[in-house]
């Protein structure tokens, strides 16, 4: 079965939780992580990362 | 009709959580506007109304909020005044981007809520949690 969406779960620790992160292309790599999206945005190009964002497991979340 | 592609639910042990967490499910897309791209994840929320996206990324793409028209985001937690805007959505691997109507929204914890107008307009959508996947098609052929 062809799956569409790649893991990087097990690179996230508490410090990225709430937190915009910049994430290689290839989900193998958290490059970088901040509250500021403007700050991951000019560092990193918009062809080499994903930008995301990191929920807290420990919040419910309801939107 | 197109196939159904299957995405996984990202699930993890996590001690802190005393036991299995999964996350979200979230689709890699993209956003554009005016020639710029935003690549992201999108979590599919069929519990919303619109899609929405954070304050954060329409300052990327430079979209001045105060001009567009406004929008109340009712949630469990309270309401939100948000902006609505027309933004260019690519889910990637299924074809080329079609326009969104989108709340621009401050409090939001993911990047993008894949709401029911227009994803769900767009997309068929089959949620299969307890076996740990999801799987989405194009609703046009």
């Amino acid at each position: 079965m062809t799956e569409r969406n790649k893991d990087f779960s097990h690179l996230l620790k508490e410090e990225h939780y709430g937190k915009w992160l910049a994430i290689s292309k290839d989900y193998s790599k958290i490059l970088g992580f901040s509250d500021d999206l403007k700050q991951l945005t000019s560092a990193f190009e918009e062809k080499k990362v994903i930008y995301t964002r990191a929920l807290d497991p420990r919040v419910v979340y309801a939107f | 009709m197109k196939k159904w592609v299957a995405y996984t639910y990202k699930c993890r042990f996590m001690r802190s959580y005393a036991g299995i967490y999964c996350d979200l499910p979230k689709i890699p897309i993209e956003l554009l506007v005016n020639g710029k791209i935003f690549p992201t994840e999108g979590v599919i929320d069929s519990g919303c109304t619109r899609t929405h996206i954070r304050t954060d990324v329409a300052d990327f793409f430079g979209i001045e909020t105060s001009a567009l028209p406004e929008a109340t985001t009712a949630g469990i937690t309270g309401s939100e005044q948000g902006r609505l805007a027309k933004i260019s959505l690519h889910v990637l691997g299924h074809g080329e981007p079609f326009d969104a109507d989108v709340v621009i929204v401050k409090d939001l914890p993911v990047p993008v809520l894949l709401g029911n107008n227009n994803f769900f307009d767009t997309f068929d959508v089959r949620f299969e949690r307890s076996k740990q996947y999801f799987y989405i098609r194009c609703a046009n052929p």
